[in-house]
Protein backbone atom coordinates (compact mmCIF):
# COMPACT_ATOMS: atom_id res chain seq x y z
CA UNK A 1 0.00 0.00 0.00
CA UNK A 2 2.97 2.20 0.29
CA UNK A 3 2.87 3.35 -3.49
CA UNK A 4 -1.53 4.10 -3.21
CA UNK A 5 -0.67 7.44 -1.36
CA UNK A 6 0.91 8.55 -5.00
CA UNK A 7 -2.27 8.64 -6.68
CA UNK A 8 -3.09 12.01 -7.96
CA UNK A 9 0.80 12.98 -8.00
CA UNK A 10 1.18 15.16 -11.27
CA UNK A 11 4.63 15.69 -13.23
CA UNK A 12 5.48 19.15 -13.94
CA UNK A 13 3.79 20.73 -16.96
CA UNK A 14 6.58 20.05 -19.97
CA UNK A 15 6.77 21.56 -23.52
CA UNK A 16 7.95 20.23 -27.01
CA UNK A 17 8.21 22.16 -30.35
CA UNK A 18 6.94 19.71 -33.32
CA UNK A 19 9.45 20.14 -36.22
CA UNK A 20 9.00 18.18 -39.79
CA UNK A 21 12.60 16.67 -38.56
CA UNK A 22 11.27 15.10 -35.92
CA UNK A 23 8.13 14.03 -37.90
CA UNK A 24 10.09 12.68 -40.68
CA UNK A 25 12.99 10.73 -38.33
CA UNK A 26 9.76 8.76 -36.36
CA UNK A 27 8.02 8.16 -39.65
CA UNK A 28 11.73 6.62 -40.99
CA UNK A 29 11.95 4.46 -37.65
CA UNK A 30 8.22 2.98 -38.10
CA UNK A 31 8.59 2.56 -41.59
CA UNK A 32 6.34 4.97 -43.61
CA UNK A 33 8.98 5.86 -45.57
CA UNK A 34 11.88 4.07 -45.59
CA UNK A 35 12.59 0.91 -46.90
CA UNK A 36 12.85 -1.08 -43.96
CA UNK A 37 9.41 -1.83 -43.87
CA UNK A 38 8.23 -1.10 -47.33
CA UNK A 39 5.00 -2.86 -46.77
CA UNK A 40 4.53 -0.35 -44.61
CA UNK A 41 5.29 3.47 -46.42
CA UNK A 42 2.18 5.46 -46.85
CA UNK A 43 3.91 7.43 -49.77
CA UNK A 44 3.39 10.37 -48.11
CA UNK A 45 5.11 13.18 -49.09
CA UNK A 46 7.59 14.77 -46.04
CA UNK A 47 5.73 18.51 -45.68
CA UNK A 48 2.33 16.37 -45.28
CA UNK A 49 3.42 14.44 -42.68
CA UNK A 50 1.25 14.97 -39.21
CA UNK A 51 0.61 12.56 -36.63
CA UNK A 52 -2.81 11.49 -37.92
CA UNK A 53 -0.33 9.00 -40.09
CA UNK A 54 1.95 8.84 -37.06
CA UNK A 55 0.01 8.32 -34.00
CA UNK A 56 2.33 6.66 -31.60
CA UNK A 57 4.81 9.70 -31.90
CA UNK A 58 2.66 10.94 -29.12
CA UNK A 59 5.61 7.81 -27.18
CA UNK A 60 8.23 10.90 -27.47
CA UNK A 61 6.61 12.66 -24.56
CA UNK A 62 7.24 10.11 -21.87
CA UNK A 63 9.29 11.99 -19.32
CA UNK A 64 6.38 12.98 -17.31
CA UNK A 65 5.74 9.23 -16.77
CA UNK A 66 9.72 8.58 -15.51
CA UNK A 67 9.59 11.12 -13.30
CA UNK A 68 6.98 10.12 -11.56
CA UNK A 69 8.02 6.73 -11.55
CA UNK A 70 11.35 8.40 -10.05
CA UNK A 71 9.24 10.47 -7.96
CA UNK A 72 7.77 7.07 -6.22
CA UNK A 73 10.89 5.43 -5.52
CA UNK A 74 10.21 2.91 -8.65
CA UNK A 75 13.37 1.36 -9.98
CA UNK A 76 12.79 1.32 -14.00
CA UNK A 77 14.92 -1.85 -14.26
CA UNK A 78 11.82 -3.50 -12.37
CA UNK A 79 9.22 -2.52 -14.66
CA UNK A 80 7.23 -3.64 -17.54
CA UNK A 81 5.62 -2.04 -20.26
CA UNK A 82 2.32 -3.91 -19.54
CA UNK A 83 -0.04 -1.64 -21.96
CA UNK A 84 -0.14 1.70 -24.04
CA UNK A 85 -3.51 3.57 -24.63
CA UNK A 86 -3.81 6.96 -26.83
CA UNK A 87 -7.04 8.56 -27.39
CA UNK A 88 -6.87 11.24 -30.15
CA UNK A 89 -9.12 14.59 -30.09
CA UNK A 90 -7.10 16.40 -32.71
CA UNK A 91 -3.10 15.94 -33.91
CA UNK A 92 0.25 17.63 -34.57
CA UNK A 93 1.85 19.07 -37.07
CA UNK A 94 4.85 21.04 -37.43
CA UNK A 95 5.81 24.07 -36.15
CA UNK A 96 3.11 23.09 -33.37
CA UNK A 97 4.28 23.70 -29.69
CA UNK A 98 2.50 20.53 -27.56
CA UNK A 99 2.48 21.12 -23.37
CA UNK A 100 1.92 18.28 -21.55
CA UNK A 101 1.21 16.94 -17.55
CA UNK A 102 1.15 13.25 -16.21
CA UNK A 103 -0.47 12.45 -13.50
CA UNK A 104 -0.56 9.18 -11.32
CA UNK A 105 -4.04 8.29 -12.01
CA UNK A 106 -4.63 4.62 -10.16
CA UNK A 107 -2.17 2.38 -8.54
CA UNK A 108 -3.61 -1.45 -7.84
CA UNK A 109 -1.87 -3.88 -6.01
CA UNK A 110 -1.32 -7.71 -5.63
CA UNK A 111 0.87 -9.66 -3.38
CA UNK A 112 2.25 -12.59 -4.87
CA UNK A 113 5.13 -14.89 -3.33
CA UNK A 114 7.99 -13.33 -4.98
CA UNK A 115 7.11 -9.79 -3.38
CA UNK A 116 4.24 -6.99 -4.52
CA UNK A 117 3.23 -6.53 -7.56
CA UNK A 118 2.02 -2.94 -8.52
CA UNK A 119 -0.21 -2.29 -11.82
CA UNK A 120 0.25 1.71 -12.15
CA UNK A 121 -1.47 3.62 -14.85
CA UNK A 122 0.23 6.94 -15.51
CA UNK A 123 -2.12 9.56 -17.60
CA UNK A 124 -0.54 12.26 -19.52
CA UNK A 125 -3.02 14.68 -21.42
CA UNK A 126 -1.48 16.82 -24.55
CA UNK A 127 -2.48 20.42 -25.72
CA UNK A 128 -1.77 22.41 -28.37
CA UNK A 129 0.76 25.65 -26.68
CA UNK A 130 -1.37 29.13 -27.50
CA UNK A 131 -4.66 27.52 -28.73
CA UNK A 132 -5.91 27.76 -25.08
CA UNK A 133 -9.25 29.73 -26.16
CA UNK A 134 -9.76 27.69 -29.22
CA UNK A 135 -12.07 24.35 -28.92
CA UNK A 136 -9.85 22.17 -30.76
CA UNK A 137 -6.73 22.18 -28.32
CA UNK A 138 -6.79 19.00 -26.83
CA UNK A 139 -4.51 16.68 -28.71
CA UNK A 140 -5.06 13.59 -26.69
CA UNK A 141 -4.81 11.63 -23.90
CA UNK A 142 -2.15 8.62 -23.36
CA UNK A 143 -2.30 6.23 -21.13
CA UNK A 144 0.44 3.88 -19.46
CA UNK A 145 0.25 0.55 -17.66
CA UNK A 146 3.44 0.00 -15.76
CA UNK A 147 3.74 -3.02 -13.93
CA UNK A 148 6.19 -2.84 -10.92
CA UNK A 149 7.10 -6.01 -8.98
CA UNK A 150 8.85 -5.24 -5.72
CA UNK A 151 10.82 -7.50 -4.41
CA UNK A 152 10.06 -9.16 -0.71
CA UNK A 153 12.40 -7.65 1.88
CA UNK B 1 -20.20 8.82 -60.12
CA UNK B 2 -18.06 8.05 -63.42
CA UNK B 3 -17.08 4.68 -63.55
CA UNK B 4 -13.76 3.78 -62.46
CA UNK B 5 -14.05 6.22 -59.54
CA UNK B 6 -14.39 4.46 -55.61
CA UNK B 7 -17.14 5.68 -54.07
CA UNK B 8 -16.81 6.44 -50.38
CA UNK B 9 -20.55 5.25 -50.12
CA UNK B 10 -19.12 2.12 -51.53
CA UNK B 11 -16.21 0.65 -49.44
CA UNK B 12 -17.84 -1.59 -46.65
CA UNK B 13 -16.13 -2.94 -43.83
CA UNK B 14 -17.88 -6.08 -42.44
CA UNK B 15 -17.66 -7.68 -38.74
CA UNK B 16 -15.52 -10.35 -39.05
CA UNK B 17 -13.31 -9.47 -42.41
CA UNK B 18 -9.68 -10.86 -41.94
CA UNK B 19 -7.03 -8.41 -42.29
CA UNK B 20 -4.08 -10.06 -43.98
CA UNK B 21 -1.43 -11.03 -41.73
CA UNK B 22 1.66 -9.56 -43.28
CA UNK B 23 5.40 -9.46 -43.02
CA UNK B 24 6.10 -5.86 -41.78
CA UNK B 25 9.75 -6.17 -40.46
CA UNK B 26 13.05 -8.25 -39.61
CA UNK B 27 14.16 -6.29 -36.49
CA UNK B 28 17.64 -5.03 -36.98
CA UNK B 29 19.83 -3.29 -34.95
CA UNK B 30 19.52 -0.15 -36.82
CA UNK B 31 15.84 0.11 -36.93
CA UNK B 32 16.34 -0.31 -33.11
CA UNK B 33 18.85 2.85 -33.20
CA UNK B 34 17.06 4.54 -35.93
CA UNK B 35 13.66 3.86 -32.91
CA UNK B 36 15.83 4.92 -29.47
CA UNK B 37 16.89 8.08 -31.13
CA UNK B 38 13.48 9.27 -33.30
CA UNK B 39 11.79 8.47 -29.94
CA UNK B 40 13.98 9.67 -27.45
CA UNK B 41 14.63 6.38 -25.99
CA UNK B 42 18.38 5.69 -25.08
CA UNK B 43 17.51 2.40 -22.72
CA UNK B 44 20.11 0.28 -23.47
CA UNK B 45 18.39 -3.23 -23.33
CA UNK B 46 17.26 -1.89 -27.09
CA UNK B 47 20.91 -2.28 -28.49
CA UNK B 48 23.53 -3.65 -25.93
CA UNK B 49 23.86 -7.33 -26.03
CA UNK B 50 25.25 -7.50 -22.74
CA UNK B 51 23.50 -5.10 -20.87
CA UNK B 52 20.67 -7.08 -22.09
CA UNK B 53 21.69 -10.12 -20.39
CA UNK B 54 22.56 -8.73 -17.63
CA UNK B 55 19.41 -7.60 -17.10
CA UNK B 56 18.11 -10.90 -17.61
CA UNK B 57 16.52 -11.01 -20.93
CA UNK B 58 17.67 -13.44 -23.57
CA UNK B 59 19.55 -10.44 -25.79
CA UNK B 60 18.72 -7.44 -27.22
CA UNK B 61 15.04 -6.81 -27.11
CA UNK B 62 12.58 -4.33 -29.80
CA UNK B 63 11.03 -1.11 -28.12
CA UNK B 64 7.40 -2.50 -27.31
CA UNK B 65 6.74 0.85 -28.63
CA UNK B 66 8.12 0.40 -32.49
CA UNK B 67 6.05 -3.53 -32.38
CA UNK B 68 3.07 -0.78 -31.34
CA UNK B 69 3.69 1.24 -33.87
CA UNK B 70 4.18 -1.29 -36.68
CA UNK B 71 0.46 -2.82 -35.26
CA UNK B 72 -0.94 1.03 -36.09
CA UNK B 73 0.93 1.88 -39.65
CA UNK B 74 -0.73 -1.55 -40.54
CA UNK B 75 -4.01 -0.48 -39.15
CA UNK B 76 -3.69 2.98 -40.69
CA UNK B 77 -3.03 1.41 -44.46
CA UNK B 78 -5.58 -0.96 -44.21
CA UNK B 79 -8.16 1.64 -43.67
CA UNK B 80 -6.58 3.76 -46.68
CA UNK B 81 -5.50 0.42 -48.80
CA UNK B 82 -9.70 -0.15 -49.17
CA UNK B 83 -10.25 3.38 -49.70
CA UNK B 84 -7.68 3.66 -52.52
CA UNK B 85 -5.89 6.58 -50.75
CA UNK B 86 -2.23 5.35 -49.93
CA UNK B 87 -0.12 8.38 -51.09
CA UNK B 88 -2.47 11.18 -50.61
CA UNK B 89 -1.66 12.31 -47.67
CA UNK B 90 -3.29 11.94 -44.15
CA UNK B 91 -5.69 14.93 -44.87
CA UNK B 92 -8.03 12.59 -47.51
CA UNK B 93 -7.93 9.37 -45.47
CA UNK B 94 -9.05 11.39 -42.40
CA UNK B 95 -12.23 12.71 -44.50
CA UNK B 96 -13.38 9.29 -44.46
CA UNK B 97 -12.35 7.76 -40.98
CA UNK B 98 -10.29 9.08 -37.94
CA UNK B 99 -8.82 7.32 -35.90
CA UNK B 100 -10.14 8.16 -32.41
CA UNK B 101 -7.93 5.48 -30.02
CA UNK B 102 -5.38 2.88 -29.83
CA UNK B 103 -5.05 0.79 -27.38
CA UNK B 104 -2.16 -1.50 -26.99
CA UNK B 105 -1.32 -4.74 -24.81
CA UNK B 106 2.34 -5.77 -25.03
CA UNK B 107 2.36 -9.99 -24.21
CA UNK B 108 5.64 -10.79 -25.37
CA UNK B 109 9.00 -9.79 -26.39
CA UNK B 110 10.58 -9.30 -29.77
CA UNK B 111 14.09 -10.26 -30.01
CA UNK B 112 16.68 -8.99 -32.00
CA UNK B 113 16.17 -10.51 -35.67
CA UNK B 114 12.79 -11.90 -34.90
CA UNK B 115 10.15 -11.28 -37.92
CA UNK B 116 7.43 -8.97 -37.36
CA UNK B 117 3.91 -10.14 -39.01
CA UNK B 118 0.65 -7.75 -38.31
CA UNK B 119 -3.26 -8.69 -39.41
CA UNK B 120 -6.42 -9.39 -37.28
CA UNK B 121 -9.81 -8.93 -38.24
CA UNK B 122 -12.58 -6.12 -38.45
CA UNK B 123 -14.22 -6.63 -34.87
CA UNK B 124 -16.98 -4.27 -35.44
CA UNK B 125 -18.27 -1.45 -37.75
CA UNK B 126 -21.56 0.73 -38.01
CA UNK B 127 -22.05 3.94 -40.13
CA UNK B 128 -19.98 6.11 -37.84
CA UNK B 129 -17.75 3.84 -36.09
CA UNK B 130 -14.72 1.25 -37.20
CA UNK B 131 -12.97 -1.35 -34.76
CA UNK B 132 -9.64 -2.85 -35.68
CA UNK B 133 -8.44 -6.05 -33.83
CA UNK B 134 -5.11 -7.01 -34.95
CA UNK B 135 -2.06 -9.08 -33.56
CA UNK B 136 1.37 -9.18 -33.86
CA UNK B 137 2.83 -12.19 -34.20
CA UNK B 138 6.73 -13.51 -34.61
CA UNK B 139 7.61 -16.20 -36.66
CA UNK B 140 7.28 -18.95 -34.67
CA UNK B 141 3.65 -17.96 -34.83
CA UNK B 142 3.60 -16.61 -31.08
CA UNK B 143 1.77 -13.32 -30.36
CA UNK B 144 3.78 -10.56 -28.84
CA UNK B 145 1.30 -7.49 -29.00
CA UNK B 146 -2.30 -6.69 -29.20
CA UNK B 147 -3.87 -3.73 -30.33
CA UNK B 148 -7.44 -2.21 -31.02
CA UNK B 149 -8.20 0.53 -32.92
CA UNK B 150 -11.12 2.53 -33.08
CA UNK B 151 -12.19 4.82 -36.05
CA UNK B 152 -14.90 7.30 -36.52
CA UNK B 153 -16.35 9.42 -38.63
Amino acid sequence: MLLKKYEGTKSGIKTFKVTQERLSAFARAVGVSSDAAPALSHEVPAHALDTRWLPTFLTLFREGDFELLTLMGVELRSVLHGEQEYEYDGYLKAGDEVSYQSIVAHITEKESKKGALHFIILETDFHLVGKESEAHHKVGTARSTIVYRRAAS
Amino acid sequence: MSAGLKSEAGVRFETGTPVEFISVATITLEQLKTFADAAGDPNPIHQDEAVAKAAGLPGIIAHGMLIASLVAQRGLLYIADRHGQRGMGAASAASVWTLRSCQTRFRGMTLLGDQVFVGGSVKSCTDSELCLELQAKNQKDEVTTTALMKFVR
